[in-house]
């Protein structure tokens, strides 16, 4: 047992009585009974030279407030309370699953762990990143520093600065999905893995014998851990904009976080990203298998240090360590700051000289908050369950932004929550509500905004349940070891997916097997584009919802113009799939078991009459859209066609499944 | 101008290729149009749960993994593996004698899953539908990786 254990198996107890006091001092106070030892004990990150540049985790005092224009509005992770208590990460691992981590940089070497890292391209413990990918390199060592830079009195601090911390170049082999995710006698002593990555432009099975690996590697983590389960936190993706959407504004998410199949499942905290103004980062994907929101900034593209307003979505991003020199990373000769070029002084100092720091934006930046809060909380309490720490993250969890669905998109005319017509495909002046999703209706809402369930919680599309406030967080885990019958040991029930529709152009052939089609809802008829449609009713027995899950199989079913609505038995609505997404661009028609998932309903009663609807567009339109050629070359060119009918105008013979579950607490 | 030139040679390339059957780079989640696929000719077809998956001449994959397509003509990789999870004791016993015979099997016993690999794709089709019946409770699958992750 080493003095770190020691310490780490006092510090529940010790934390727990500095709450007990009302507090654990000030800033610059030494509390009487710090649970933490050393020159750093019981210190916010005011000791790091580049501190003032984090506002996520001191908003602020942040260099950034006396620039208006990005800065202003917006909250932290609320972690220097726990920081002041001196709960740091101490006796918790965390892995960080990416492109390589350079673990030798002076902010991560003194908690950097090799015997929890792994290089699948040399098969060392070395996880240091493949340079031939130059882009791309950095990125796992600016989500390393996030989590858990140390504080040592150089560079930032991470979130969790005394946590351990291990990385693996998984996405360069990321067919080692087995090893990686707990599997291999490395991984396997990650108590959080930090997943800034993801998939989210096709249409893939779910359940499925061929898209089987990523499900069974990630319902393998609930072992990990004593069977207590990883926690496991993954980015949602950065496609809220334009491109295969179309030219214009950006209305809505041009893909869908459910896209990658990983998210569907209940053990993954899918990460949205908040910005410096207290809004969603402009590029943060939105949907509804977002868990909660971390703070994932702008592009920091202008100014010195990121603080430039830019042309209308700009602003400060994270600030993080990077691979050293100034050769390589995100920071070297040649970038677009003085900062990320190491040219800057501050009170006579340089502060980026060797160019060992950098800044990072997007849910990639925005998932390693939450996973260093994820490690302040199994630190405060280590016999947490993965379900308690979801629980936690929900729970603590602050209500941001809370108008957005008014608020106009950058080179926009119209609110994100207005009715899109569902004839021209175009955005309307009027503001929609729950209430527009009814048979019939030839309008959706874009977005519904913040919703209360019947449980009581409040769900958004795009921020999740919130922002999670890691000192409330941290109380609550302290909460939890008072009282261990707060704690969720067993798993989540996942049945098997029930069909409950079946909609064909043509009657059912005589040979047709009607006996499958017990209590499924059959529509015989042309598909019904350019309007919202009924799919019909689910009955659901007693059971308190975690998830819910619509599954689709089609043929000849514009995918791009279809949208998905389901109304519970409480009368909570969630948008599951909007139409006019990215499958619009190729003309994508045929799909499999493509699933969707929604935690607006998530503590509800499931008893009941579930409604389902498709909110179905304008398929014969086509739009412009911008995409990349193969030679890599940014182009505009028409989507490709997907029409209603046929070309001597007849109607499009298709076919429709639709399956639901839903998943249980 | 030097991008313009650029594509009109890498087009060139590959005419070039697909002419003569040479292989070039396919990486999974590409999405590769009909008549590439056709240039091809008649592709070996499985029939797995329902999809159907088409095998790509081996001479385009880097590695021994088998290249594959589904339905929408995206590439997919597939190591040739199956995975079982959720199974009782004994099922690297079962994996080893049921036929066909794998060339290898790991146990990851942290996360309780076992995978197998086998000789080539082939194989692995006829070793699904063996296992499946073996093992009947358990989840058994031929995992293909159709997406490569990207950082976010």
């Amino acid at each position: 047992m080493n003095i770190r254990t020691v310490r780490f198996a006092l510090l529940p107890l010790l934390a727990a009585l500095l709450a007990a006091c009302g507090g654990s001092g000030s800033n610059g106070d030494q509390p009487v009974a710090c649970v933490e030892t050393g020159p750093y004990a019981c210190k916010t990150g005011e000791t790091e030279p580049l501190y003032t540049f984090q506002w996520a985790l001191n908003y602020a005092a942040s260099y950034f407030k006396d620039f208006a224009a990005v800065f202003g509005g917006g909250l932290d992770l609320n972690v220097e309370a726990v920081h002041r208590q001196g709960i740091k990460g101490q006796g918790v691992n965390v892995l960080v699953l990416d492109t390589g981590t350079d673990l030798r940089n002076e902010d991560l070497a003194p908690n950097a762990d090799f015997s929890m890292s792994w290089n699948f391209l040399t098969e060392t413990d070395d996880p240091y990143p493949d340079l031939t990918a130059p882009d791309t390199a950095p990125h796992g060592t600016v989500v390393a520093g996030i989590i858990a830079a140390a504080q040592n009195g150089k560079g930032v601090m991470g979130i969790a600065p005394l946590a351990n911390v291990g990385g693996a170049n998984f996405i360069s082999k990321p067919g080692k999905i087995f090893e990686a995710y707990g599997g291999a006698p490395w991984s396997s002593k990650a108590d959080v893995f930090n997943a800034s990555y993801g998939a989210d432009t096709l249409a893939m099975p779910y359940e499925s014998d061929t898209g089987i690996g990523n499900t069974v590697a990630i319902r393998g983590l609930k072992k990990l851990r004593g069977g207590k389960g990883a926690v496991f936190l993954k980015a949602a993706g950065n496609s809220f904009d334009p491109g295969l959407c179309g030219i214009q504004a950006a209305y809505f998410d041009c893909t869908n976080p459910t896209n990658d199949t990983t998210n569907l499942e209940p053990n993954i905290i899918t990460t949205a990203a908040l910005n410096a103004k207290g809004s969603a980062s402009s590029y943060s994907s939105s949907g509804s298998v977002v868990w909660v929101t971390g703070m994932g900034g702008e592009y920091g593209s202008q100014g010195t240090y990121g603080e430039g307003a830019g042309a209308g979505d700009d602003g400060p991003t994270i600030f993080s360590t990077d691979l050293r020199g100034c050769v390589h990373g995100y920071s070297r000769a040649g970038a677009g700051t003085p900062f990320l070029r190491g040219q800057t002084v501050r009170n006579g100092q340089p502060d980026n000289v060797d160019c060992d720091y950098t800044y990072m934006n997007g849910t990639s930046a925005a998932t390693p908050t939450l996973a260093g809060v994820a490690a302040l909380v199994l630190s405060a309490n280590p016999a947490l369950t993965w379900r308690d720490v979801r629980d936690i993250f929900r729970a603590s969890a602050r209500k941001v932004d809370a108008d957005y669905i008014r608020h106009i998109p950058f080179r926009g005319d119209k609110p994100f929550g207005a009715l899109q017509d569902l004839a021209t495909n175009q955005p309307t002046d009027r503001i929609g509500s729950p209430a527009d999703i009814r048979d019939g209706a030839t309008a959706f809402p874009m977005d519904l905004g913040w919703q209360k369930n019947a449980a009581g919680y409040e769900y958004s599309n795009w921020y999740g349940f919130g922002v999670p406030d890691a000192a409330k967080a941290v109380a609550l885990a302290l909460k939890y070891k008072e009282n261990p019958g707060l704690s969720r040991s067993g798993d989540v029930r996942i049945p098997d997916f029930q069909p409950m529709a079946y909609w064909q152009l043509n009657e059912l052939a005589e040979d047709f097997d009607r006996e499958q089609l017990q209590d499924v809802t059959v529509r015989i008829g042309p598909f019904p584009y350019r309007r919202v449609t009924s799919l019909g009713k689910f009955q659901v027995d007693a059971q308190t919802v975690d998830q819910l899950q619509i599954r689709l199989s089609g043929e000849s079913v514009c995918l791009g113009s279809l949208g998905i609505a389901a109304r519970s038995p409480a009368g909570t609505v969630s948008l599951l799939k909007l139409p006019n997404d990215h499958f619009k661009a190729d003309g994508w028609d045929t799909f499999r078991r493509y699933t969707l998932g929604s935690y607006a309903f998530h503590g509800e009663a499931a008893q009941g009459a579930w409604e389902f609807f498709t909110i179905a567009s304008n398929s014969d339109t086509r739009i412009t859209v911008a995409d990349r050629d193969p030679d890599g070359n940014p182009r505009k060119r028409l989507s490709e066609p997907c029409p209603s009918t046929n070309d001597d105008g007849s109607d499009r013979n298709f076919r429709l499944v639709v399956e639901a579950r839903i998943i249980a607490q | 101008m030097k991008k313009n030139f650029r594509r009109y040679i890498g087009l060139i390339g590959m005419s070039l290729a697909l002419a003569s059957g040479a292989a070039f780079a396919l990486t999974p989640g590409q999405k590769l149009p009909k008549s590439q696929i056709a240039q091809w000719g008649t592709l070996t077809v499985y029939d797995i749960d329902g999809s159907h998956i088409r095998v790509i001449p081996p001479q385009y994959s880097d590695s021994q993994d088998t290249l594959v397509l589904n339905e929408q003509g995206v590439v997919g990789k597939s190591a040739n593996e199956i995975v079982v999870a959720e199974a009782s004791a004994g099922v690297q016993a079962v994996i080893e004698q049921t036929q066909p015979r794998p060339v290898s099997v790991k146990h990851y016993e942290a996360t309780g899953i076992t995978v197998a690999t086998y000789a080539d794709f082939a194989q692995a089709v006829e070793a699904l539908r063996a296992l499946k019946a073996a093992l009947p409770s358990a989840k058994v699958g031929l995992p293909v990786l159709f997406t490569r992750p990207q950082p976010y």
